[in-house]
């Protein structure tokens, strides 16, 4: 009985200090998530970097402290135009070997880490560096270059089959399509499906139609499909 | 005040992590004067009171230290002379020489951005004080009243006083000497007993109230051979900084035998209070936090390895985001102008700053070509990029010309850019230059 309680206060505190996703992505989370959590955002049709970059200008914009870790590919500037605090971001260039340390020692500090999850993939003290991130509720997101889909046609499952990064929470972009391209001369917006997972969010999975990246280059939420089927 | 003669070189666009690269040009530079500082990668000062009677004034001097410079880093160079480091580094980047005791009406124009302390240009920004002329005017009691000792530093900078060569009194008492017994070879634990023995000579130096932005380094080697090299920094050196200075010097010389002593000597000093943040202004735990974690960050990948971005509108992609070392300020020109051919938004979520070659083929296998007047020849059909799988082109627009630079000869590019849209919805950019395709960017 005592154990039942002492895990249902667990619970209960848990629930009650869950944060949310900057909008528009806190509707893929509606109760929110776990402070301290790692997110895994993938996407086999394109689009992860863009829900990175909206995530970290959102946090940034808020005055927290963010942290790029070897993504050199990210467009800063993409984040800028999304209304990034730029003052707020810290980029480090570090080789792979030095990251577990290098991230270790700015988890304190830093609300928002984002990393190629190829590092991710390869770490092995990656418990350890899990457990301090929730710790210190510094939210550890994880995103794949998209040259390596395109150079080696390999997708997050590639990755992620020998590793054991098990993502608290993930978000998929699931199906994309994009506004012509001849009509209007050059690309204009692109239409997104996310879907929201992960084994924190006990099997629940989230269905949602964006605009990323809509025209201003902001990501716009478009209509609710509901939950998915398992 | 007495302050130095300083020379500044500063090579645009050099690498932050490159401290080696710079060695050659160090060594050149050491033919004009033994007084020579690599300040970060990409800035280098040296002493011009000695070499500037020798080459025949200081304009000549700076002369021939740029086309000696230039010659050796393949790229244009700044050089400017001043009165202390603050000033020579905005001199050299108008490539100007300002005549001694000149600094105050050369700084009077300056905005207030170019100060070293962000926080107290920002604050002067909001106070209407735009320009260093003006905040040069304020009474020194009221900027240490209202701005703290922060402050009243910025002030004598702006005054054309820079406080960080005040005193030269290089004394034993200063200085810090460790022998290496065994000697050793392993660099890593080097730059740890650097660190160590900075800490020790940081702490000498705080009992008396001191502080130090020149010091010489010097290292003994097994096989009797030695290295001194003058080191400068803008702000007071910390343990940290001294470690980073023995890993660079280091990396400079490149021993063939194991290290067996390190002495650092103390060449300026000046007053902590300087540089002492005031007890209530500053008080900021998160910003605190974040520069504790990042010093301790700096001691494992290097300081120039942790960067600060800022927005800088620009045609390219790559020139958009600069990036300065954490706790510098961004002096960044005003360039927000309508910039033609500048890609329009939305842009890539992903830029490649060294673009992968690709293979852009017609229905007939043939490379796509592009006329002189920027019209396609014939039609891209599949793309893929070496060894990998081959992807069918959907859609595609363009292309556009972009020619860069067209007034520098060895600088001028010139590039033609398409938008693909992929079987896989994947959206790239890519461009054809020097006769090759490359993938620029991918929209994802």
């Amino acid at each position: 009985m005592s154990t039942f309680l002492s895990s249902a206060q667990a619970l209960s505190q848990e629930i009650t200090s869950l944060v949310h996703l900057p909008e528009p992505f806190d509707s893929l989370f509606p109760n929110g998530i776990i402070p301290g959590s790692s997110v895994l955002i993938k996407g086999e049709t394109g689009g992860a970097s863009s829900i990175a970059l909206s995530i970290l200008a959102k946090m940034s914009a808020k005055g927290n402290w963010c942290c790029v870790v070897s993504m050199p590919w990210i467009t800063l500037e993409v984040a800028y135009t999304m209304g990034a605090n730029l003052e707020n971001i810290a980029v480090l260039d570090c080789i792979p070997t030095k990251i577990p340390q290098v991230i270790s020692h700015i988890l304190p500090a830093t609300s928002l880490v984002l990393i190629d999850a190829e590092y991710l993939f390869s770490m092995k003290n990656l418990k350890l560096l899990l457990s301090k991130a929730r710790n210190t509720t510094t939210i550890i997101i994880a995103s794949i270059n998209p040259i390596k889909a395109f150079s080696c046609n390999l997708n997050s499952a590639d990755f992620s089959r020998n590793s054991s990064f098990m993502p608290d929470y993930s978000i998929t972009a699931v199906k994309s399509y994009w506004d012509s391209l001849n009509r209007s001369k050059r690309v204009l917006n692109r239409h997104v499906t996310i879907e929201s997972g992960g084994r924190r969010t006990h099997g629940l999975r989230i269905r949602k139609d964006f605009l990323l990246p809509s025209e201003t280059g902001e990501a716009v939420l478009l209509r609710d499909q509901g939950l998915v089927e398992l | 005040m007495n302050q130095d003669r300083l020379l500044v070189v500063l090579v645009p666009g050099w690498p932050p992590q490159d401290a080696e690269g710079l060695e050659p040009v160090i060594k050149n530079l050491i033919d004009f004067t033994p007084g020579v500082s690599l300040i970060n990668p990409g800035r280098i000062a040296l002493l011009t009171l000695g070499p500037s009677r020798y080459f025949g004034g200081e304009n000549s001097l700076a002369e021939k230290v740029k086309t000696s410079v230039s010659k050796i880093v393949k790229r244009p160079v700044n050089v400017g002379i001043a009165d202390g480091l603050f000033a020579a580094t905005l001199a050299a980047k108008q490539n100007r020489t300002i005549l001694k005791g000149k600094n105050p009406e050369f700084l009077y124009t300056m905005p207030v951005g170019v100060l070293p302390n962000s926080e107290v240009a920002g604050l002067l920004m909001k106070l209407g004080i735009k320009t260093l002329g003006l905040f040069a005017k304020l009474d020194r009691k009221a900027v240490l009243e209202r701005l703290g000792t922060g402050g009243m530093w910025c002030h004598m900078l702006a005054c054309g006083n820079d406080p960080t060569l005040i005193t030269t009194n290089s004394s034993d008492e200063l200085a810090k000497y460790l022998e290496i017994d065994p000697p050793i070879e392993d660099f890593d634990r080097v730059t740890f007993l650097a660190k160590q023995l900075g800490n020790e000579l940081i702490e000498t130096l705080e009992m008396k109230g001191l502080c130090t932005t020149t010091i010489e380094l010097e290292l003994g080697f097994e096989d009797g051979s030695n290295s001194k090299k003058l080191w400068h920094n803008e702000l007071p050196f910390t343990a940290l900084d001294i470690a980073d200075r023995t890993r660079w010097q280091l990396n400079f010389i490149q021993p063939v035998s194991s290290l067996s002593s390190i002495n650092i000597n103390v060449i300026s000093s000046c007053v902590t209070g300087l540089f002492q943040d005031s007890l209530f202004t500053s008080f900021n735990s998160k910003s605190q936090a974040i520069e504790k974690a990042l010093k301790k960050v700096e001691g494992i990948i290097g300081g120039n390895a942790i960067k600060i971005p800022s927005y800088l509108p620009s045609r390219n992609l790559e020139d958009s985001i600069q990036f300065k070392r954490f706790g510098e300020t961004h002096n960044l020109e005003n360039m927000d102008f309508p910039w033609p051919g500048k890609l329009p938004a939305p842009l890539p979520a992903a830029y490649y700053h060294n673009p992968t070659v690709i293979k852009v083929l017609d229905e007939n296998g043939e490379k796509v070509l592009i006329t002189s007047r920027a019209l396609c020849k014939n039609t891209p059909s599949t793309v893929s990029i070496k060894n990998g799988p081959l992807f069918k082109v959907k859609d595609w627009c363009g292309p556009w010309p972009r020619e860069e630079r067209w007034w520098d000869i060895e600088r001028w590019k010139r590039k033609l850019l398409i938008q693909v849209l992929l079987e896989n919805e994947m959206v790239c950019l890519l461009s054809l230059f020097k006769e090759e395709w490359h993938l620029e960017a991918i929209y994802d």
